[in-house]
Order: structure tokens, then sequence, then C-alpha cells
């Protein structure tokens, strides 16, 4: 099995067609309805959501992981997510229902960009390092979280409602502009990673050993990180906060297809986009009436899946 | 002897401490309508800052917000009742316990719930006659109401855009639109309010949609309620307030009542 995700093209073959087969599932077919098109449109979006969502999130959890040289990081390690979270409640609590539509991907997706500004400025004071960039985003993401949880704590109860239901994560609704532009960025970040794969790679090894074989470490880290921040506050702006994805499908794909980035890129967006569309699915074939939220199955999906990758795995980490 | 001659002091304190006046802290909106409703609100020391009805309690100090009251406010104010619902945080609830406050619930889910929370707060604000009366009158409305005919109309209630939260089976909403002659679409026995699937939501069969005054913009232009039939078909009825339906008080009435007429006007003009 291995031997075939090694060689990227051969994977490529068995991912994508899965890929087509999810977004067939996940569009509703049932024309006999009153409704049918309108749904069918819905899913079709939802599923093209679901798709640009979880490759951006994976591809961005790879680089994470990879650039910081920590199987825990994930696209939310520098604190987008609380920073996003909090600019959606604030948005919430303060502006007035009608408005909500529009100013809500408009406040995470400022809430991401604003913390991970103050995360690049208190890393670059004084000796700079990628442990130190590590250590503001995790710290810069707790003092977020703690104004996340004060607007909470103001909030009344449909305010409430919103802020839950936006940290959930929600795959409804998001415009085609919205989806094409957030699919773009994700190619961009792909090219960029696929470009760049060799640097990365040694990257990986560590940052001097990176460094005596010719890599502009500060400045391939810096690429890296603004991107895949960019991509992981595009994702929380279109679907909110959609846990899981972005650190188990960068793991699956090096289970898979090894480490080797020139292999794995390629691999991790459809991947990940497999990933989410399978979580949407299930979520909507376990309630029927009820909406179940998307995070809630891609964390427990996603986690029993590593979990069983993890127990078979042979060779070390 | 000497007991005889304190007899009169012994009577006369007693008299002096049952005549002593109750002081009520409510921490539920629903609550501090019903105290007002029953002529309470002379007991009323302090309220939550949801309780908002009648205008004139707003003067009344806020001592917390709704289901989190402020501990070191009430101990300070010391009141003899505490009046909240089921969703007080348990731990301020041990609190006033030990201090020795009484802590009355009220859960209001169903008018029959309504009916017990009348008669709880008669009994413990020695208004008993107002409480009697107040029960012959939702006995009244209610069986009145259920006498009316069928408007035999399938109503979606919004209660929030953004998400789209509706609601289902077993709320006091849901009870209130059906004494008002109306259904819900069928939620398949979803209890409570809901956060509903796009599949459902766009087949559900709602005749009307009901939307709740400030809970979002105009169905019409959002981009999942202008696919619902109602909508299409201009079948958006406007209830001006949320409180009214949705709050376990004694204007629950005056909500069927309007709703009633809006729903039947709403009828007329699709005929």
């Amino acid at each position: 099995m291995n031997k075939f995700f090694n060689r990227p093209r051969g994977s490529l073959w068995l991912v994508l067609p899965l890929l087509l087969l999810l977004l067939g599932f996940s569009v509703d077919f049932d024309f006999s309805l009153t409704q049918g098109k309108t749904l069918f449109m819905f899913r079709l979006f939802r599923g093209l959501t679901a798709l640009v969502t979880g490759g951006a999130l994976a591809v961005s959890g790879l680089i994470f992981q990879t650039v910081f040289r920590n199987p825990l990081a994930d696209p939310y390690i520098l604190g987008i997510s609380s920073g996003a979270a909090a600019g959606a409640a604030a948005v919430f609590v303060f502006f007035p229902p009608a408005l909500l539509l529009f100013f809500v991907p408009a406040g995470a997706f400022a809430g991401a960009l604003a913390t991970l500004a103050f995360v690049l400025f208190i890393s670059h004071c004084g000796k700079d390092s990628s442990d130190k960039l590590l250590l503001s985003g995790v710290v810069t993401g707790v003092i977020v979280s703690s104004l996340l949880i004060y607007l909470i704590s103001v909030s009344d109860s449909q305010q409430l409602a919103g802020v839950t239901w936006w940290t959930l994560g929600d795959l409804q609704g998001s415009s085609g502009t919205a989806i094409a532009l957030l699919g773009s960025a994700g190619m961009v970040v792909l090219f960029l990673l696929r470009f760049y794969a060799n640097e990365l790679n040694l990257l990986a090894l560590g940052e001097e050993t990176a460094a005596v074989r010719g890599v502009p470490v500060r400045r391939i880290r810096l690429l890296f990180v603004i991107a895949a921040s960019l991509l992981a506050a595009g994702c929380v702006a279109l679907a909110g906060i959609i846990g899981f994805a972005g650190l188990v499908v960068p793991h699956i794909v090096r289970l898979l297809a090894g480490s080797d980035l020139r292999k794995s890129a390629l691999l991790t967006y459809p991947a990940g986009g497999c990933f989410l569309l399978l979580c949407d699915r299930t979520a909507s074939a376990l309630s029927d009436v009820r909406e179940m939220p998307v995070g809630v199955v891609s964390s427990c999906l996603g986690g029993g899946l590593f979990l069983f990758l993890l127990m078979r795995q042979k060779r070390g980490w | 002897m000497k007991i005889f001659r304190l007899l009169p002091i012994i009577l006369l304190g007693g008299a002096g401490l049952a005549a002593a006046p109750l002081k009520v802290v409510s921490l539920s909106p629903a609550a501090t309508e019903l105290i007002c409703h029953l002529g309470g609100e002379k007991y009323l020391k302090g309220r939550s800052s949801a309780c908002t009805y009648p205008p004139r309690i707003l003067r009344l100090p806020v001592m917390g917000d709704f289901a989190r009251p402020d501990t070191e406010k009430i101990l300070k104010a010391a009141p003899d009742l505490i009046v909240t619902n089921d969703l007080i945080y348990p731990g301020a609830e041990k609190i006033f316990r030990q201090r020795g406050i009484k802590v009355l619930f009220l859960p209001c889910r169903s008018i029959k719930e309504y009916a017990q929370a009348v008669e709880k707060t008669g009994r413990e604000l020695n208004q008993e006659a107002a409480s009697r009366q107040e029960l012959a009158r939702i006995e009244n409305f209610c069986r009145k109401y259920s006498r009316c005919a069928p408007l035999r109309q399938k109503v979606l209630m919004l209660l929030w855009s953004q998400p789209v939260i509706t609601c289902g089976e077993k709320t006091f909403s849901s009870e209130l639109l059906r004494l008002a002659g109306a259904d819900l679409p069928d939620c398949k026995g979803v209890a409570g309010y809901f956060k509903p699937s796009l599949k459902w939501l766009l087949s559900c069969g709602a005749d009307t949609l009901l939307v709740f005054e400030g809970t979002g913009g105009d169905p019409a232009k959002h981009p999942l309620l202008k696919h619902l039939e109602a909508v299409k078909k201009k079948r958006i009825v406007h209830f001006p307030d949320a409180d009214l339906l949705q709050r376990p008080g004694p204007r629950f009435t005056e909500g069927v009542r309007r709703l009633r007429r809006l729903l039947e006007a709403a009828e007329r003009e699709a005929q």
C-alpha cells in the first residue's frame, strides 16, 4: 500500500475519483422534491466548500508541521482560530442582526489577520526563531481566547447561539465567489509548496542543517507561515472553526506516502477535501432534521482514523 | 404570672414578624412579570438584567444576569426569597441556601408548568387570591382558544436567522402556536429549539414563516430562507414582540391572541 502511495501520480489517481465520488454523494439528486433543484445547488456549494476548506486546512497544517517540526502543529497553532473567533464574536455582540451575514466572515478574517500580525511582530522582536514564533502564537491565542470568553459572557442567548454555532463550523451558505477565492488561494499555496518542496524538506531536518545547505531559512519560514496562516484565516472566515482536519490529514498522508513533501504535498489537498466531504456527508446522514455540526464529526472521525493508522504503523514516526 | 405579662409582647412581636415585608429578588424575566401580575411588586428588591417588563421595575437594582446572579450583591441585599428558573448556576443556589435564603424554582416550559408557577408564587408571596384569579383566567383562555377553528397552517417559527434557529416540539412557543390554531411543520419529534438541516428546511412544507422582530434581516434576502415556499409566496408574518410568545409569563395570552389575528390575516390574504 505504501509503495503505491509513494508514487504521487498513482495515489492521485485513487484520491481524485474518491473525491468526485464523495462530492457526488454530498450532492442531493432527489429532484422529485419540490425544492429538488435548490437543494441540489445548495448541496453542490456545500460540497465545494467542504472540498476547498478541507484541502486548505490540510495544506496549512502540513506547512506548520513542517516549518515548526512539530507533529502537534495545526493551522490554528498561531492563534488564528482564537483571533477569528473573537472577531466573529465581536460582530455577533456589537452588530445588528441584519448585518451579520456579511460582517461575521469579515470580522473573523480581520480577527485572524490582526492576531497573525501581532504574533509576527512579537516574534520578530529580539532573536528570531521558530520556537519563539510558536510560543508567541500559542500565548497570543490564549490571550485572545480570554477576549472571546469575555464577549461570550456579555452576549445574550441569541448572540450566544450565533457564536457557538459559528465556532462549531458551518459549511452551509457560502457564496461562489468566496469558494473560488479560497480555492485559488489553496492552489497558489500548493504551487508554492511544490516549488519549495526541497527547501522545506531540508527545513524539516532542522534549521541549522537547512542553513548549511544554503536554504534561506528565515525567508522561507516567514513566507510559508504567512501563506499557511492566510489560508487558515480564509477557511475560518468561510466555514468557522473546523477542528482536526488540519492536524490529522497531513499525518495520514505522511503515513501513507512518506514525509517527502515532493510526494505528499500534492496528495494532501485532495485528501483534506475528501476528509471534510466525508465528515459532512456523515453529519448529514446522522441527523435528518437537526443540523449536526461538522466540527464534531471531523474530530471524532479524524481522531479515530488517526489512532487506527497509528496502531498499524510499524516504522518510526 | 410572668409569662402572662410577657404574652402581649410575644403576640405583638409575632404579629410584627408576620407583617415584616418580604424581600424578593427575581432572576427570571418570566417570574418577574408573574410577581408583578400577582401584585407582589412591592416585595421585589432586585432583578436580573434580563427582567425588563413591566417597565416600572427598571428602577430596581440589577443583581446579575439571567441565570448568572451576582452573588455578592444579592447577599448584601439579604433577601428572604430568590425566584429563578432551573437554569441558575448550581453553585450560586448552594450559596444562597447555605445563607438561609429560600430559592424558589419556577421551571416554565409549558402552560401546565406556568400554572404551577402561578400557584407556587401566589403561596410564597401570600397572594393566593390573585393566583386563583390568574389560574381561572388561563383556564378560560385556553378553553376558549381550544374551541376556535383550526387555521390549517404549518408555521415555521424563526427565532434567529444567523444561524437559522427554529422551534421544535415540547417548547412553550410551539404550545402557544397550537393554541392559536396553527401547527408546526413535521419535525419528526425533535424537541426544543434547534438548527434545522438544509434538506428539512427546504422540504418541511411550511405554509407561513413567523419572524420575530429584531431577530435578523429580511428573509427574502437571506441566502437560505429566500428559497422557502412561504417566503417565495410572501407568506411571512412579522411578530412584533418575541417575549409574548417566548417568555412563559402572564402576557402569553396576549401573544396567542395577536398571533391568531396575524395568522388569520395571512390566511385571508392568501385566499
